[in-house]
């Protein structure tokens, strides 16, 4: 396995991953934004996570044809099927491909989506499987490997504390009066 | 259309329908769960389509619910999470990810044990650094680093020069590059007393012994020890000559002493490096000595000097003069055989040759010299090997000198009463020591099976002295004295002892404290010696870790071990901190290694203690064997850049020459004839040259094959282009390590 494939197998990767650090850390930041007053600015992060979604998602498929042509060899896919890190890695794609192509109004009227973000909540199961992948693969340092396990842990804990308490917030019928019936698709 | 008030109600409502479907579809994987998901959001979209919506409950009958629906999936799940741990490699993850932060935190030294017996090499990473002096521990002195270029140092560190650690333990070592200083954690070691060999003198009045770990020369007599003095560094064996001297061969310096009855060293035979095994012609007039470089030197006793040199293809192991002092026969361990050298003038020459299945174990002359008895794992007169499983049949064959012919075979793993286990076999395991005594019959001190047997090759079957008992747990040498007293070495008991002809204990020599002083005053030391004892303890397949892992190296062949593919026997010694283990880097910890042992090998013969614990203890208190003590700075350096301009460090990463990664298998040997499935843990090239097969299978049998023939397609490594002069360089730098 040549340096530059193992060069470009790295960066792919990473870029891949770091976007999707970047795209999952788009909501908390927005909502950090709100609370300090710059809602400007928060109202732009939506489009820019989506942006970076689809750019990791693009990556992540460079970073496939890269191990595919490079490195992987003649018969891949028995690999890609017995080899943990390889599978976690091609299942964290297969996910990040399927939240690609649903990222596209079009598409999701095509296929009839309802509980779009249901399914875009797979994307923090794309980030562990991406971690996963990074612990075991043999050229990813260990140590960038942790800090991106913590970073996506950190991720979802702000994603899970705050929705805690707007949950709380919709039980009061005030609340849901206020904010009206949106569509989970729409919001 | 649900509303968007009750989207938490949805996704609960999702994740315990995938809760469920992975409960049902018996989900040990990722990729089972995110199908589970997926599933249960398709069914949830097609009713969200429908117009279905959750419908409104409490919070607490929310919860409720959730708990009732959740509890049994989850019970479900939770009883198959070894299997998920397992097949997605998460299983010792956090031994792994402990070794290779070790690795990656430079600047990194490995190894990271330091032990105070014997040099050792220590490397150190440190890119970009341009000058490194390193402290490896408490008392050890400040050794200046030797640049090899690449931000790669080689300490080159000698316990007799430098200092030796006081205590076994933890310890710290501080490494400056450049002026700036970090510590990094190590362990020390510091031995203890390991009698092996024994030898007997001519009259069979006494016996000597080595403790290659504490440089000691033992005597002993029919009383008991007669005598215990220091020799040089790491005698490795010895043999008694005329008058009562012994002559005592050095690992790790290059004599052999001749040590005078009163323990004065009277003569120092320059041989060179790496004297491994002894022997002294019938009459006494010739020493033999066996080297790790390949070698055997003859040397003249009373001359005190070397008379003649033959290379003999690999590690000369167990040898002993067959008629007289100009015949020789050798035991080779890679590629095993058994040599027959004749001696003229200052001119050796093999003269026969016959390869064997298994390397020799032990081996004894049959007075007269016209015959060997050597001990075996495997034996066929036809010459294929037995590939298609990890065969051991331990057994001894007795030898003529000439023709190299078998005459007679005894097997001796064999079952006995106390088995219960259809096939158990707990009686004659591991034989690692042989005496011919004057009757013809045959001492045999069986390390397996805790026992010293009387044989007689062709005649009835023999008795046994179960020695264990006695401290004397897996015995490594056992001889018969002039009064019928048997003389018994036990390594790992630290222990050497003369039993009455009834096989009761009538003296003993204490060269290491006992198990109970241990206990109080050293767990961790008692630790390592219940480990050693396991390592050597036969399983009741007939099979120790010893009997392919000979006292811890490699026994030079390729086994079956898991039906997948052969591979050869790796070299245990220094392979802690780099977790995974085996080939295929299934195992994460050493110790899980015993599992081999407790299902493939049906069990050990009696049930004790954790084994797993204490054998990981002792095989992580094993150093790296030293690399071969010919330097050639120059080339090493030029070997080094071609390491780095080929790729090899992506893999094989400095200090510890692993980056414990692992590839499927056809990703660096596309044409392998392996299963796609399989894949390769990047094994450290520390302490390589030891190896005489390499890569994973085996197939390479030479380090030049490896680049030459083995790589057509260079993914392993970019050695296509490289010229003659830099595959050598590469190579004197790879024997370097």
């Amino acid at each position: 396995v040549s340096e530059d494939a193992i060069t470009l197998l790295r960066a792919s990767g990473w870029t891949a991953i770091l976007l999707l650090a970047g795209a999952l850390a788009a909501s908390p930041i927005a909502r950090a934004f709100t609370a300090a007053g710059w809602r400007a600015a928060a109202a732009r992060l939506p489009r820019i996570r989506r942006g970076l979604g689809i750019a990791s998602a693009s990556a992540g498929l460079v970073h496939a044809g890269v191990a595919l042509a490079l490195y992987l060899g003649d018969r891949p896919w028995a690999a890609l099927a017995a080899v943990a890190w390889l599978r976690s890695g091609a299942l964290a794609l297969a996910l990040l491909v399927s939240l690609l192509a649903t990222s596209f109004p079009g598409f999701v009227r095509a296929a009839r989506i309802r509980l779009w973000k249901p399914l875009h909540r797979l994307a923090y199961a794309a980030a562990a499987l991406a971690v996963h992948h990074v612990l075991l693969s043999p050229w990813a340092p260990r140590a960038w490997a942790l800090a991106l396990a913590a970073a996506f842990g950190a991720l979802l804990l702000l994603r899970l504390v705050p929705r805690k308490a707007r949950a709380e917030r919709r039980e009061d019928p005030e609340g849901d009066a206020s904010r009206g019936d949106r569509t989970v698709a729409e919001s | 259309v649900v509303p968007a008030r009750r989207e938490a109600d949805v996704q609960l409502a999702i994740l315990l329908l995938a809760l469920v479907l992975a409960a049902i579809g018996g989900a040990e994987r990722f990729a089972g769960f995110v199908l589970a998901y997926g599933i249960a959001w398709g069914i949830a979209n097609l009713a969200a389509l429908r117009g279905w919506a959750p419908p409104r409950l409490s919070r607490g009958a929310k919860m409720a619910i959730a708990a009732l629906v959740a509890a049994t999936p989850i019970t479900v799940i939770g009883a198959r999470w070894d299997a998920l741990i397992t097949r997605e490699g998460l299983l010792g993850l956090d031994v792994h990810l402990r070794d290779r932060l070790r690795l990656e935190a430079v600047p990194a030294i490995h190894p990271a044990l330091v032990a105070a017996d014997r040099p050792q090499t220590f490397l150190v990473y440190a890119p970009g650094g341009q000058r490194a002096r390193v402290a490896l521990a408490p008392g050890i002195a400040v050794l200046d680093a030797e640049p090899l270029g690449h931000g790669v140092f080689r300490v080159d560190y000698d316990p007799r020069q430098h200092g030796a650690p006081a205590a076994s333990g933890p310890a710290r070592a501080r490494i400056e590059v450049d002026g700036v200083a970090t510590e990094r954690a190590v362990t020390t070691l510091v031995p203890l007393a390991h009698p092996r060999w024994l030898r007997a003198s001519p009259d069979r009045r006494q016996a000597c012994t080595t403790s290659e770990e504490t440089d000691e020369l033992v005597r002993i007599d029919a009383r008991g020890l007669a005598g215990r003095m220091a020799v040089g560094d790491g005698p490795s064996d010895c043999t008694f000559l005329a008058g009562g001297a012994v002559a005592v061969a050095h690992r790790y310096a290059p004599t052999v002493a001749i040590v005078d009855p009163g323990g004065a060293i009277v003569d120092q035979i320059e041989v060179g490096w790496g004297g491994h095994r002894l022997a002294a012609s019938p009459d006494l007039t010739r020493l033999a000595v066996a080297l790790e470089g390949g070698e055997v030197v003859i040397a003249d006793v009373r001359a005190g000097v070397v008379q003649a040199r033959i290379e003999i293809g690999g590690l000369p192991d167990a040898l002993a003069f067959a008629e007289d002092a100009a015949t020789l026969i050798v035991a080779r361990r890679q590629p095993a055989a058994l040599l027959r050298i004749t001696v003229d003038g200052a001119h050796a020459a093999i003269v026969a040759e016959r390869a064997l299945l298994a390397p020799v174990a032990a081996l004894a002359r049959r007075e007269g010299g016209g015959s060997v008895i050597v001990a075996v794992t495997d034996w066929s007169d036809d010459p294929v090997p037995h590939l298609g499983n990890h065969y051991v049949q331990d057994q001894l064959v007795e030898i003529d000198t000439r023709s190299l012919a078998p005459l007679r075979h005894v097997l001796t793993a064999r079952r006995s009463p106390r088995q219960d286990a259809a096939g158990g076999l707990d009686r004659g395991v591991s034989p690692l020591s042989i005496d011919v005594a004057p009757d013809g019959a045959l001492w045999v001190a069986f390390a397996g099976s805790d026992e010293v047997a009387r044989l007689v090759v062709g005649g009835p079957e023999g008795r046994a002295i179960d020695v264990a008992a006695l401290g004397l747990a897996a015995p490594h040498g056992a001889l018969l004295l002039a009064d019928g007293a048997i003389a018994v070495s036990s390594p790992s008991g630290g222990r050497v002892a003369i039993l009455e002809p009834s096989g009761r204990l009538r003296a003993s020599a204490d060269l290491a404290p006992g198990d109970a002083t241990l206990l109080r005053e050293d767990p961790e030391a008692l630790r390592r010696r219940f480990g050693e004892r396991a390592f050597y303890e036969a399983t009741r397949a007939g099979v120790a870790c010893q009997s392919c892992h000979l006292h811890g190296e490699s026994d030079g062949l390729v086994h079956n071990i898991g039906g997948r593919v052969l591979v050869p026997t790796l070299d245990v010694r220094g392979i802690a901190g780099t977790s995974p283990y085996l080939r295929d880097g299934s195992y994460p910890r050493i110790g899980d290694l015993h599992e081999v042992a407790d299902t493939l090998y049906r069990g050990y013969r009696e049930p004790a203690g954790d084994r797993a614990s204490t054998l990981e203890a002792w095989i992580a208190s094993l150093p790296l064997p030293p690399p071969r003590p010919e330097r050639d700075p120059e080339a090493e350096r030029r070997g080094l850049d071609v390491f780095v301009a080929a790729g090899c460090p992506s893999c094989h990463a400095f200090p510890a020459l692993t980056n414990l990664g692992r590839h499927p298998v056809h990703a660096v040997f596309p044409r392998a004839a392996a299963e796609p499935g399989l894949s390769l843990d990047t094994p450290s090239l520390r302490g390589l040259t030891r190896q005489s097969r390499y890569l994973f299978d085996g197939r390479a049998r030479s380090l030049e094959d490896v680049f030459r023939v083995h790589n057509p397609d260079d993914r392993h490594g970019r050695t296509a282009a490289l010229s003659d002069r830099e595959i050598a360089d590469l190579i004197r730098f790879l024997e370097s390590l």
